[in-house]
């Protein structure tokens, strides 16, 4: 849900942008940036208390080390990778990187991380069952995104957070969650003696947290069916809203991560979809301890959390052990015995009106993994064409500037760039997406002019607003 | 029954009804609770948890009784309801302990079930060592 501020100034610049006399004054204001006189500019105005609270927890989420090891809540959550992390760019790290405390770190050197399943698999330790027996009972969790968090964690029985949906001590929330993170991930030493290896948040940080993250990513969900072009994607749409074939949208109802079966919404759901039986996962292949995760609750019940999937083209790889690598095996998963022998395979078998679980074949599996694709990357542009419009607001839009902006901008259609460069190879269905990549290389040419003055002119951000909405034009039907 | 289902609603909520079966309620974890000093958990403590001196300890009954502004409360202790032992003034690392821990005089914290800020089962109970 968009906040009542944000909604406000969006109308209020939507409606300045046909002011004359105020596009006169912007116009000034562009053509000074241009001349260069940007050091002129004034000290931002002083936001709403809600963005005071977000700039505030955006700072500690990316700085605030709680007096730990060093790792930083963006240690493992980088607004470069798309707040998560995975081999590659783990790859890319120095060796200092607090993410390897575990490496440098004498006291962290055994049961705190598995440096080899970390940089191989991107996976980090967790000890959700206890932490009484280090060296042999715990898990080992990909880094999930903190995308959309505000349209997909909560369910009529409470939050659900991290991979099983328990991922919060205290009362279970958002807010409590940093808390349990900074015991987990951010000690000094295996003693985690609060006060001591590490301090918790105070109140007024767990807030401001909270505020940051849930302004990360869609505020709603979206509403399916979109009137795509492209007709690979949308049969792969089709198939994916098909409840008889694809069946995807029970649980992932407008490819976010709340199931609304039928007439019912269950909210952000755990189930037992089988990921743990899958065979020759790639982390136990090496011979390295990787202990079975029985998921939500201690013992746990073998469930887990039900994430998004808009965000998902772009934040492989898949499942809470990071045991599918690419979009497509992700989505034939569901199609294995893994997932049809499980509870969850086995229940949607007993609805079917044929007993039929999921069947797909490749060029289904490819379908669906294409519009994944395509509506990520229609997310993305829609995401940057609020931050453009952002640019040019007073005061900043959570005290953020505008060249931070035009980075969160440019970060996002980088991604929309990333999932089209897969689906660009898909032949003659491959064209929306190489026509909509011309228009967004053209829309990051001019968000990397404009940032290059300290208040971006607003021709050319309106340069590259025309790029983006052109590109989302070649990708779906635009009113 | 099969008749029924052949109406879509009827298989809508059929499908509503066994998936809301499947799906697990939402908790809190346990596992980092224990390393939070008495009194600091987030969104519990103070609102939802008992703060109190420990008045009694019955250990047949697995029941603690803790006096708070004036009232007794009775804690009710399953057989897996985890004790932790907040020794964090102590500067020591906190450990799961017993109900054999908790002494008369001691501070605890009780989280009752379903926030039941009052007496009843407990979820857990932390007890502060004291230096």
């Amino acid at each position: 849900m968009l906040r009542g501020a944000d909604m406000t100034r969006r109308r209020e610049v939507a409606s300045a942008g046909v002011a004359p006399l105020f596009a006169a004054g912007l116009q000034v204001l562009a053509l000074g940036a241009m001349l260069g006189i940007a050091g002129c500019a004034k000290p931002p105005l002083p936001g709403s208390p809600q963005d005071e609270l977000v700039a505030r927890g955006r700072d500690l989420f990316f700085k605030e080390t709680f007096g730990g090891n060093g790792r930083t809540c963006g240690t493992c959550h980088p607004a470069s990778n798309n707040f998560t992390i995975d081999p590659a760019f783990i790859a890319k790290l120095p060796p200092t990187d607090p993410l390897f405390v575990a490496e440098f770190i004498p006291a962290l050197k055994t049961g705190f991380e598995s440096p080899r399943l970390m940089r191989e698999f991107g996976l980090i330790r967790e000890n959700l069952d206890g932490f009484d027996d280090l060296e042999r009972k715990f898990t080992m969790r990909g880094v999930p995104h903190v995308l959309s968090m505000r349209a997909s964690i909560d369910s009529p029985q409470g939050p659900r957070t991290g991979w099983s949906g328990d991922g919060a001590p205290g009362d279970g929330t958002l807010r409590a969650f940093a808390t349990g993170a900074v015991i987990q991930h951010f000690t000094k030493t295996l003693n985690r003696i609060a006060g001591v290896d590490f301090r918790l948040p105070t109140d007024a940080e767990l807030d401001a947290l909270e505020a940051f993250q849930l302004t990360l990513g869609r505020q709603i969900d979206l509403q399916l069916p979109l009137p795509l072009k492209g007709v690979l994607a949308k049969r792969g749409q089709q198939i994916f809203l098909d409840n008889s074939l694809g069946k995807c949208n029970i649980c992932h109802s407008n490819a976010g991560a709340i199931a609304r079966p039928g007439q019912a919404n269950l909210g952000n759901a755990n189930f037992n979809t089988g990921v743990e039986d899958l065979p020759d996962q790639p982390a136990r292949l090496g011979g390295e301890l990787v202990p079975v995760d029985d998921g939500l609750g201690t013992p746990g019940d073998k469930t887990f959390n039900t994430p998004s999937l808009v965000e998902a083209a772009d934040t492989a790889p898949f499942f809470h052990n990071n045991s599918v690598a690419t979009l497509e095996g992700a989505v034939a998963f569901y199609d294995g015995a893994a997932f049809n022998n499980s509870p969850s395979g086995q229940f949607l078998k007993s609805i079917d009106p044929n007993r039929k679980g999921i069947e797909l074949d490749a060029t289904q599996i490819q379908a669906i993994a294409t519009f994944l694709r395509v509506l990520g990357a229609i997310e993305n542009i829609r995401q940057t064409q609020m931050l453009l419009d952002e640019t040019l607001m007073q005061p900043p839009p959570r005290r953020e500037t505008p060249r931070e902006l035009l980075t969160r901008a440019r970060l996002l259609l980088e991604g929309a760039l990333r999932v089209l460069g897969a689906h660009a190879r898909d032949g003659q269905a491959g064209l929306t997406a190489q026509a909509a990549s011309a228009q967004l290389h053209s829309a990051l040419r001019f968000i990397a002019r404009a940032a290059e003055y300290q208040e971006p002119p607003r021709a050319t951000i309106d340069e590259a607003l025309v790029a983006v909405k052109a590109a989302r034009t070649e990708l779906m039907v635009v009113n | 029954m099969t008749h029924m289902l052949r109406s879509v609603p009827a298989r809508c909520a059929l499908l509503g009804a066994l998936l809301g079966a499947i799906a697990t309620p939402g908790v809190a974890q346990k596992a980092t609770e224990m390393f939070i000093p008495l009194g600091q958990s987030a969104g519990l403590s103070g609102k939802h948890t008992l703060i109190a001196p420990v008045q009694s300890v019955n250990p047949a009954q697995r029941t603690l009784i803790l006096v708070h502004e004036g009232q007794a409360y009775t804690a009710k202790l399953g057989a897996r309801t985890p004790v932790w032992l907040d020794r964090s003034k102590l500067q020591q690392p906190n450990s799961v302990g017993s109900l054999a821990d908790v002494r008369p005089g001691m501070a605890a914290e009780i989280k009752f079930q379903k926030n039941n800020r009052s007496s009843g089962d407990a979820e857990w109970v932390k007890v502060q060592m004291a230096p």
